[in-house]
Parts: C-alpha cells; structure tokens; sequence
C-alpha cells in the first residue's frame, strides 16, 4: 500500500529544537575484525553509567566504519580508554577527540519519508558558514554538530528555514 | 551476558548506499548533492556524515527503485567523480529504544561483529539505533541481535507494511 502525502508549509514544521553543551565528539575507525571487540569493551563501559547523545558511522570502502561518537565531556576519558584497548591492537589506529562541541537535534511530521529535508537543512548552513562537524539523518531526526561557540548562531540559522511551535 | 529488553526492530524495504569516501570541498559537496537530490523529488532516509578538515566522508541510502536515477544523476556530476561508491542492495534495521545505553551499541556491533555480518552504515536518533547491512541478511540480523537484545513476549522484528511518498513540496500557497 503507498501513501502520498502533500505537505503546503511556507517554513518546514518541526516539534522544536533541542540544545545540548558540553559535549566530546570521539572520532576513532574500526576494521570489520575490530567490530565485536569494540561492542565488547563498549558494554562492559555500561556499568560505569556512560549514555552516548549519538552515534554516527560510515563505511570504508567494506573494510570497516568510521565512527563518531557524542558524549558528555565527563566520560572522554572512558570512552578513549575503550577505545585504544581495541584498536591499539593494529597499526594505524588514530583517536580523534574534538572537545566543546554542541548538538542540535529535531525532528517533524514524516521527516523520513519526505525529500528536501537535508537539502533544506545543508543548504541554510553553507549559506550562513557555519562549520558542521557530523550530522545525522536517521528515524525523521535530524542531529547536527557544531562548535559550541557557534550553537546559537547555528539555532537562529536554522529557526530561519524551519518553523519551531509558536513561531 | 544478560540480555537487555527493548520494545521493538523495524527492518526496512530494500534500499541502496551511496558512499562518499573523503571528498575535498566538504560544505560545497553535502550542499550540491542534496541539492541534486531534492531538485529530483528523491528522499534521503538514512544519512550518516563527517568532516575531517575540509573533507566530507558520507553514507546515505535512498529507495532502491531509484538506483538507476540517482546514478545516472550522480555519474553526470564530475564534481563527485571518482569518490562515489554504491552498494546495490541495503536494509536499514533500526533497533529501539536504546535509551542512550552504551550496552545496546555494544551489543549490537558485538552481535553482527562475531556473526560476520557487515555494518555498512550507522546512526542513531533520539530513540533508535540505526544499522545498515545487506539487504540480503536483514533478517539473520534481527535473529543475530535477539541473542542479545529481547523484545516482549510475541513480538517479532516487523516490517512496514506501506509506504508514504511526498508528491510535491510547495512553498506558500
């Protein structure tokens, strides 16, 4: 069965944006063999308490994924720990870790099932330079990364092309 | 290992991948392909990026009925020339909710990981973890990650049983 959905909207509806500061993006890649012993080490961090805000990976060619992962500042430390325990294993392995970075993340009616979504979104930011750092597109939720400085800048940016409730 | 209970797995209709492996240009590039995208009616339902510098490195996965589409329009594109890469045929399995646990992420990639079955691509929203692999596999996936992670009593991984497409974006009336 298809559904065709019209949507007449001057600004693309959204249920509002959330802010979140304070964050560490921990950039690292992982072979494909590298994959269950890094979900290994990742669990046994589960009883230290540790949330991700995101996570983000994208393939190498079929040799692996590049991944990032957004956590609160607090745990970087774990996370890197983690991390090096699998990938020190074999040559070449790098940690990446960019401190004070922001997130905004929304979502709105059907976004998954919609186009000109992220062309809306990717278009509003390289028009007002803001530098992006990761995003995401996944579930109708959009997850955009930023420098925490350039947070707001980003918001008041992004509020242009979309309609937040009670705009 | 004790099992960690979730509420569901939704497996999608089959898509296709289209990789952009560290293309120089970064916010030009994002920009200019969905752009490309977009100006072809053409939805994008999984998205996964990240910058390095000025590099862009991209996955995203489209409706594999529109294969031939996007690759005639990406192969015209010699901006794009020689950093794509597609993989034909792709299932997005979207496991919910992860409550921003880190042992619902481990046990994922531990699961598919031990099984050798690939992760093509990765996201997770504000209550799903998204992974995508072979089409093909999708469903020894689901089974893979149920070792691990347990859904109610009855429930099974599902699938969507229709489709909602947008016919048209008009701006002002």
């Amino acid at each position: 069965m298809e559904t065709i959905a019209v949507y007449w909207e001057p600004r693309i509806k959204t249920y509002g944006f959330t802010k979140v500061r304070g964050l560490s993006l921990i950039k690292f890649g992982l072979s494909s063999a590298q994959m269950s012993e890094a979900g290994l080490e990742l669990w046994r961090l589960g009883d230290a308490g540790v949330e991700f805000y995101l996570i983000l990976g994208q393939d190498l060619g079929g040799q692996g994924l590049s991944m990032q992962m957004l956590i609160r500042d607090q745990w970087e430390q774990k996370i890197v720990e983690c991390v090096e325990q699998v990938i020190s294993r074999e040559p070449g392995g790098v940690i990446n870790v960019i401190p004070s970075v922001g997130l905004i993340h929304f979502y709105g009616p059907h976004f998954g099932d919609r186009y000109g979504i992220a062309d809306t979104v990717f278009d509003a930011l390289a028009k007002g330079d803001v530098p992006l750092l990761a995003a995401g597109c996944s579930a109708s939720s959009i997850y955009l990364v930023f420098p925490e400085e350039r947070l707001s800048e980003s918001e008041k940016i992004l509020s242009e092309v979309f309609e937040l409730p009670g705009s | 290992m004790k099992k960690i209970r979730i509420e569901g797995i939704k497996l999608s209709e089959e898509l296709f991948q289209l990789n952009i492996l560290r293309h120089f240009h970064s916010k030009d590039t994002l920009r200019h392909f969905c752009r490309i995208l977009a100006s072809n009616k053409i939805n994008i339902p999984f998205l996964s990026t990240a910058y390095f510098g000025e590099e862009v490195q991209l996955v995203c996965c489209m409706s594999a009925e529109q294969k031939a589409k996007v690759q005639d329009l990406i192969n015209a594109e010699a901006s794009l020339g020689g950093c794509v890469e597609f993989i034909p045929s792709t299932g997005l399995l979207s496991v919910y909710p992860h409550k921003s646990d880190v042992r619902v992420l481990g046990l994922s990639l531990f699961a598919l990981g031990r099984a050798r079955i690939p992760i093509h691509g990765l996201a997770s929203s504000l209550s799903a973890l998204t992974l995508v692999t072979d089409y093909g596999r999708l469903d020894e996936a689901a089974e893979v990650l149920q070792e691990y992670l347990e859904l109610p009593p009855g429930q099974r991984p599902f699938r969507p049983q229709f489709r909602i497409t947008q016919s048209e974006i008009v701006k002002g009336r």
